[in-house]
């Protein structure tokens, strides 16, 4: 089966004084999978996502988003072209609710940002929205909680449902499970299969949890030292000896 | 039932503020007046700061923009009615020019960065003496009718001014009160709390706070265009960056993170100015007929004031972030609490 290509990364390199960060790193997404990044510390994980999502321009190579060359756009403009991320450390709007959180998501969504008139409070479509949203991550007893006091479980949910505001077609997850708790972490993997199923978006994961990462990704992108060390579909990679001697080797003895 | 009441008190708050002429001495309508433009400057600055999250240190330049442009066009006759639009015209586009560039910065860069601004302001209108009148400013600007072809409506006298700014700050309060509750005034909250999230939302964060700084110095312009003709002088001093201080210190002291917390900041600080400076003289010859102090300093008129502004400061910055607002809010939902405690 050809599935559509979502993202394609070509030849992508990024220095930094010196350091080759990532390095001639190619691959595609299909539309609709969940793909894992894995590596350890310092393969270039965080790097690759930055230069995805426009936080930093690369040395040289592309990524193209449905064939649109999308690289050097400034990031807000990667967002509207249907690139959602979520941050390593959870990055939220911490003095709002939960409903203004992801309400900030819609109305940038919807084009209002400039709208200085109309009461957002009072704007029903907006918050019915709002609260579907909410819904769909499981968060709508939360609401009219301020996030800053929410546990960072919580608080992780309330960054996925502003990503999932923007109607993104690529979602990238960095470490969606990383300080979870095992029965958060179990509830976070349900989520994003969950949200897959629900809305067709493709997902790329960076994660640690290996357990995670074998029990979400379809396909696997191993990478070590800013290179592309092997990808392929999931159960190749955890049979692949290069992988386990390189990476995995280092954990399961 | 609390949005009756709220109603309710909020019919009865403008039918005093409409009532206030009639009981008042002509001194204290001049106090009013004053309470009215300030607060409504500080309502402006803190569109920026407790909204937005961006301490601009230059804000006076604003006001005083509007301020001189106004105050200028009156002195060549131009009718009321059309130089207040035009000084606030005139900050509007200072404000777009001199914001287009501070908000490519954030934090304390961003601060001395309009303070720089601020300052460069201020010495255009010190040393452009062929435009500006220099030190001495613009004198005299007191017009006394709006200007409205066929229609007399007198705006000098006391009363009449201060019904005149009455009205300009309801309107411009409204627009504004409308504006933090718009999709654009939850942005701009969400920009406040995190700026790196609201650009993975899909926001130019950029475009967004130039948008804020333009409107905020649009209405600071309103309050400077209002400010001259009462005053009867456009000076120097209004541009000063001493004089951008006062928004900060007044939205310190009411509370930054509610509506109406820069204007009880403006209230209680033009208020206590008012009663420290008319009565510190008592202090000093109290405090002269002490033996220990010479007798001379009853004669010195040594001002009290900024003493107590900072007195005042110090307790509210160190132990009450909120300002006096936080701690209004709190009194009124204590007594609300044995209210309910007292009705079971």
């Amino acid at each position: 089966m050809a599935a559509e290509i979502i993202l394609q990364v070509t030849n992508l390199v990024k220095d930094f004084s010196g350091i080759r960060a990532v390095n001639n790193v190619s691959f595609t997404l299909s539309t609709g999978t969940i793909t894992a990044v894995i590596g350890p510390n310092g393969a270039g994980k965080t790097t690759l996502y930055q230069l995805i999502s426009g936080q930093i321009l690369p040395t040289s190579g592309s990524v193209k988003l449905k064939g649109k060359e999308i690289t050097g756009l400034a990031p807000h403009k990667i967002v509207k072209a249907g690139i959602g991320r979520s941050f390593q450390i959870t990055s939220v709007f911490p003095g709002l609710t939960a409903r203004q959180n992801v309400r900030a998501a819609l109305i940038s969504r919807i084009g209002a940002q400039f709208d200085w008139w109309h009461c957002v409070e009072s704007d029903r479509p907006l918050n019915i929205a709002v609260d579907k949203i909410l819904a769909l991550v499981g968060i709508q007893h939360l609401a009219s909680t301020a996030v800053q006091i929410l546990s960072h479980g919580d608080r992780a949910l309330v960054e996925i449902a502003i990503v999932l505001a923007c109607k993104p077609r690529l979602i990238l997850l960095d470490e969606p499970t990383a300080g979870m708790s095992r029965e958060e972490t179990g509830n976070m993997v349900q989520l994003i299969r969950h949200l897959q199923q629900k809305t067709g978006c493709t997902f790329l994961i960076t994660e640690h949890d290996m357990e995670v990462v074998f029990n979400l990704a379809e396909n696997i992108i191993v990478m070590c030292q800013g290179k592309i060390l092997a990808m392929g579909r999931s159960d190749e990679i955890r049979t692949n000896p290069d992988v386990r001697h390189a990476y995995l080797g280092t954990i399961s003895t | 039932m609390r949005n009756r009441i709220e109603s309710i008190a909020s019919i009865i708050g403008l039918a005093i503020l409409f009532l206030l002429p009639l009981l008042f001495s002509p001194f204290n309508l001049v106090l009013l007046t004053e309470i009215l433009l300030m607060g409504l400057f500080a309502l402006s600055f803190n569109l920026l700061f407790g909204y937005t999250g961006l301490l601009s240190f230059g804000h006076a330049a604003y006001f005083a923009t509007g301020a001189y442009v106004c105050a200028y066009l009156i002195k060549i006759s131009i009718p009321f009615i059309l130089a207040v639009p035009a000084g606030v015209i005139g900050a509007l586009v200072v404000a777009a020019v001199l914001g287009y560039f501070s908000v490519r910065l954030d934090e304390i860069y961003f601060a001395m960065l309009t303070l720089a601004f601020g300052m460069m302001v201020f010495t255009i209108v010190f040393q452009w003496r062929e435009v500006t009148g220099g030190s001495d400013g613009i004198t005299a600007v007191s017009p006394t009718d709006l200007g409205i072809p066929g229609l007399v409506v007198k705006i000098d006298g006391f009363a009449n001014y201060y019904y005149l700014c009455l009205v300009v700050f309801l309107v411009a309060a409204y627009c504004l009160w409308r504006i933090v509750r718009s999709p654009f005034g939850e942005l701009l909250q969400a920009s406040r709390e995190n700026a790196d999230r609201l650009i993975f939302i899909g926001i130019d964060l950029r475009r967004l706070r130039w948008t804020a700084f333009t409107i905020a110095g649009l209405f600071a312009g309103l309050a400077g265009a209002l400010w001259a003709p009462f005053q009867r002088v456009a000076n120097p001093e209004m541009a000063h960056w001493t004089f951008s201080a006062v928004p900060v210190l007044m939205t310190i002291l009411g509370g930054a993170r509610s509506f109406a917390g820069p204007l009880i900041g403006a209230t209680v600080f033009l208020l206590l100015e008012h009663v420290i400076q008319s009565n510190q003289r008592y202090f000093w010859q109290w405090l002269a007929s002490w033996p220990i102090f010479p007798p001379s300093l009853a004669e010195r008129q040594l001002d009290l004031w900024n003493f107590f502004l900072g007195l005042l400061l110090i307790p509210l910055i160190i132990g009450f972030r909120g300002g006096l607002i936080a701690y209004i809010d709190k009194t009124i939902a204590m007594f609300n609490k044995q209210l309910k405690e007292r009705g079971k």
